[in-house]
């Protein structure tokens, strides 16, 4: 007789047998399977036994997915009187973790936005730059594509800059048009939707205006085959409609409102070799080297342009990676710094990991009140596998909340990282499936990873310790108290860093930046008769006492600023450093308030100033001039013949401060090169002074509405992704202080229900309620002090990193540090001190009588 | 009200029969026999199972038993719960048949 079944058989029919059932069920198998052995022989028996088990397998797992159902129903329900019963630890749970994972689900959605730039396009399309700037100059792609095979196609684009657009009564000025080659829609996937990719932008003087323009004019009505009117300054023009274009999207580097065909183009910069103007992008064949192509390229133009000191080589840059990676001089739109991406994402983690935390330590620490109940499933027959699975569901049960919730948080919050973040994300965030899914994914890791360390926790419970009503976890965990402080230091990290960062940016907001931008109102000539009748116009506008100075230019401080080739005394061509130039008239320096450190201004009265240059002293020093007022200078690029250096102002920062102050040249240029006016105003009464420039202007310029900014705001616009990464860190900073705060006031309530005795006895024995508040927060305050000892390294570095960014920049004082770290645990405290001084003032004899 | 399923009715007559003799090996012997079908053990502890927690019937737990290698038997009696869903389903059963019509059959 045998005594055992074979144990292949054994451990399957353990495998798909519940416990209970496995005991009866291997019984009865064996004894049937003497039975057969005695009938009908060893081996049909053994034949026997195997058809039974593998037929048995069906009804088998039948039965244990019947059974673990009415479990999983037994578990929701449970977790639902439990949720509902412990009204204030599940709330703080549900909203730290809810919290955090919204946030991240957002930076997430921003970031992978980010990434999505132009992979719209269906052709592989390459971008030609040189290595400085952007642009190149318009003969390049033609020829390029005439003499390499690799170069299949091409298309150009230039800025048109704003224009006063009209129709019959409809007048607006229109910013955004381009001039583009015929190639436009074939290279480019953005959807044209009335009239023919290939032939809209053929002719001379056809436009395709996209629905944003055609809002504007058209309403609903088919466009094509209308004609827009531009006002230009060379008189009106006409332009007639061959398409309909759809705005381009959100995430392309570049936006257009309407495009002009090439062909009209009669540019000065038109066919020519080295005017860099047009951005330029190439449709390559598929097998190519990137590098080797580059390097064909420089070397070909070297030939070309065939100029001594011509050194700069081309680069080609996948246009998907032109918004993150390309940050050139003269880019078509501000693109994105892939640092900072890196930085929200880092950030990102950063919060969901305190949340993470967070729900971590309340679970183990809630699972005190749950003790009862793991005791009572253990004695009725539960194993430690079922808790596990039982306490593991839970959780993902509450992260599957949690991740609803924070879909909604999305949905609502997107239109605000819209304004945050000056963006335009499509509010899409339900079809991008894949991140959905992705999201769902690690909502459900954080319930498992969550869940993993309570569960183990409770399922060791014994169930005679815990039924007598011994309920005490140990309070020596060392993986808590880490977590705690590794919330604390983030927030620290988090804190240190908004304040620093709100520093540097006050201390750029403040910084003196040698010239004075305040209350300077600047706007475009927009008339030639403003321009030819500019004395006249200055005159009437310095009638008004409000008005001190009147300043005609062709470039402003801010960014503007040009580059040409020059030439200079006793320096060689090759070795002559690059100098910038700001072009305006007599009263600029007088406008701007710019220093005269040697020599003098431009004065009207010297007939020879019209030639004469103004240094600044980084450009004396570059130049190696000690004594400039001999030295001479000319631009023959515009006919600018020797002219004399008659003065020095002192250095000013006429980019933003992320850049040092570069060399700079100023003169007078000829009055056709006018393009800007500076009016520099007295503070009181801006409104009606503006509306009086409004008055002159007018008279001036009848066709032309009056438009105007001040330069303030202009260069605020410089420190924009600055200001962007600040408002990022402080909201972020706000979301983890707060998680983190929650976190510690749960955990401070269950410490305090646990000591709910001890300090009933210490009051009576005497202990003051200062004695008592010392004695709960001490522990804390050990953490929290751990927490923000351990963030300052890394914080420091950090910041050092973010500062580095600048050229002038504040210095971190350990200062900072003290009142961030002091801020952070005055936060701490306060919420500690809440809870703990309402249970030392408790009165002992409520706190004894317990149980 | 939810009647019994045709497995656990053929289960519950056969455990009546078995008077006090019905366990795992027993009930699926007989089983088999009456219904002349094959019936795996695993289908037979999926039915049991159910007819426990619904109260048809109640079981008992013998001494441990040398031939089933050192385990106990689990044996399964009617209930007076079991008793009456038997008699329900039986009489639903003959009235539904007692006043039916000759059947028009067609040709199959």
């Amino acid at each position: 007789m045998k005594k055992k079944l074979p144990w292949l058989t054994f451990w399957i029919l353990k495998l798909f047998c519940s416990n209970d059932n496995f005991n009866f069920l291997s019984g009865d198998l064996l004894e049937a399977y003497n039975y057969e052995i005695q009938n009908s022989g060893k081996v049909k028996a053994f034949i026997w036994l195997w058809f039974e088990i593998i037929y048995s397998i069906p009804g088998l797992i039948k039965n244990k997915i019947y059974w673990g159902t009415i479990m999983v129903f037994n578990y929701i329900k449970i977790f639902f009187r439990n949720f509902i019963r412990y009204k204030s630890y599940s709330f703080i749970n549900l909203l730290g973790l809810s919290l955090g994972f919204t946030c991240f689900a957002l930076i997430a959605y921003f970031v992978t936005f980010q990434f999505s730039y132009d992979k719209f396009h269906k052709n592989k399309i390459y971008r030609l730059t040189t290595n400085e700037l952007a642009k190149i100059p318009d003969l390049w792609a033609p020829e390029l594509k005439a003499s390499f095979p690799e170069v299949e196609n091409y298309a150009r684009v230039q800025w048109y800059g704003e224009t006063l657009i009209e129709r019959n009564d409809k007048k607006f000025y229109q910013s955004g048009g381009m001039f583009a080659d015929s190639t436009f829609f074939e290279i480019f996937s953005f959807s044209l939707l009335e009239g023919n990719k290939k032939t809209a932008l053929k002719n001379p003087n056809s436009i395709v205006i996209t629905q944003e323009v055609a809002n504007k004019f058209f309403a609903d009505k088919n466009p094509v085959g209308e004609t827009l009117t531009f006002n230009e300054k060379d008189g009106k023009h006409e332009y007639l409609i061959t398409g309909l274009a759809e705005n381009p999207p959100s995430n392309s580097h570049f936006h257009f409102s309407f495009l002009i065909s090439q062909s009209s183009n009669k540019a000065p910069w038109v066919n020519s070799w080295k005017w860099s103007q047009f951005y330029t992008y190439l449709l390559l064949t598929d097998n190519f080297n990137k590098t080797d192509l580059e390097k064909k390229i420089s070397g070909w133009l070297k030939e070309k342009i065939n100029e001594e000191n011509y050194n700069s080589t081309v680069i080609l840059q996948p246009i998907d990676e032109i918004h993150l990676h390309s940050n050139l001089f003269r880019e078509l739109e501000v693109n994105q710094d892939i640092s900072a991406i890196y930085l929200f994402s880092i950030i990102a983690l950063l919060i969901l990991s305190i949340a993470v935390i967070n729900f971590v330590n309340l679970t183990t620490t809630h699972a005190v009140n749950r003790a009862k109940e793991v005791g009572v499933r253990k004695s009725v027959g539960a194993e430690r596998k079922q808790l596990i699975i039982q306490f593991i569901s839970e959780s993902l049960i509450f992260s599957s909340f949690v991740f609803l919730i924070s879909l909604l948080g999305v949905y609502f919050l997107i239109p605000e990282i819209n304004t945050l973040f000056d963006i335009k994300i499509q509010n899409n965030f339900y079809e991008q499936k894949q991140l959905i899914g992705v999201l769902f994914l690690i909502a459900m890791s954080t319930g498992l990873i969550g869940s993993i360390y309570p569960s183990l926790i409770l399922s060791r419970f014994r169930p005679m310790v815990v039924l007598k009503g011994i309920s005490k976890l140990s309070d020596k965990s060392k993986l808590r108290k880490g977590m705690v402080i590794f919330q604390f230091a983030i927030s620290a990290f988090l804190i240190i860093s908004s304040l620093v960062i709100y520093n540097q940016m006050d201390y750029i907001s403040k910084k003196n930046l040698g010239f004075n931008k305040d209350h300077v109102v600047t706007f475009r000539i927009r008339s030639d008769n403003m321009r030819n009748n500019y004395e006249a116009f200055k005159n009437e506008l310095l009638s008004n006492r409000n008005i001190s100075n009147v300043s005609f230019s062709a470039n402003l401080p801010g960014g503007s600023d040009w580059g040409m080739p020059y030439k200079a005394e006793g320096i060689n061509d090759k070795d002559l450093p690059d100098l910038r130039m700001l072009v305006g008239d007599y009263d600029f320096i007088n406008t701007y308030g710019l220093e005269i450190s040697k020599g003098r201004k431009f004065n009207e009265n010297f007939s020879t100033d019209t030639s004469a240059y103004i240094l600044n002293e980084t450009a004396v020093k570059v130049l190696g001039w000690e004594t400039p007022f001999n030295k001479s200078i000319a631009i023959p690029v515009s006919n600018r013949e020797w002219g004399n250096i008659v003065g020095v102002v002192k250095d000013f920062h006429f980019r933003s401060l992320h850049e040092k102050i570069a060399p700079i040249v100023l003169f007078i240029p000829p009055q056709s090169w006018y393009s800007k006016v500076s009016v520099k105003l007295k503070p009181h009464d801006l409104s009606n002074t503006l509306s009086f420039i409004e008055d002159k202007w007018t008279k001036f310029d009848q066709t032309h509405p009056f438009t105007f900014t001040f330069l303030d705001k202009s260069f605020g616009s410089l420190y924009l992704s600055d200001k962007r990464n600040m408002e990022l860190i402080s909201y972020s900073t706000l979301i983890a202080i707060f998680i983190a705060c929650l976190g510690l006031y749960a955990l401070i309530s269950f410490t305090l229900v646990q000591k709910t005795k001890e300090i009933g006895i210490r009051k009576v024995l005497g202990a003051k309620v200062f004695d008592i508040v010392y004695l709960v927060s001490k522990e804390f305050m050990g953490l929290l002090l751990m927490a923000n000892i351990i963030a300052w390294p890394a914080t420091f570095y950090f910041l050092q990193d973010w500062l580095d960014g600048f050229a002038y920049r504040i210095d971190i004082s350990l200062v900072i540090f003290v009142v961030g770290s002091l801020s952070g645990l005055l936060i701490a405290v306060s919420v500690i001190s809440y809870k703990v001084v309402k249970a030392a003032l408790t009165n002992p004899l409520n706190s004894i009588r317990i149980e | 009200m939810k009647f019994l399923s045709r497995k656990e009715e053929l289960i519950l007559l056969t455990i009546w029969k078995l008077e006090d003799n019905a366990y795992g090996v027993t009930i699926r012997e007989a089983i088999s026999k009456s219904t002349k079908k094959y019936w795996s053990i695993g289908a037979i502890y999926d039915v049991l199972d159910r007819l426990v927690s619904k109260g048809y019937v109640s079981t008992s737990i013998s001494a441990p038993l040398a031939e089933r290698g050192g385990k106990s038997r689990k044996y399964y009696l009617l209930t007076k719960k079991g008793y009456k869903a038997l008699v329900e389903i039986k009489t639903i059963a003959e009235t539904m048949w007692s006043d039916l019509p000759i059947p028009l059959l067609k040709r199959g």
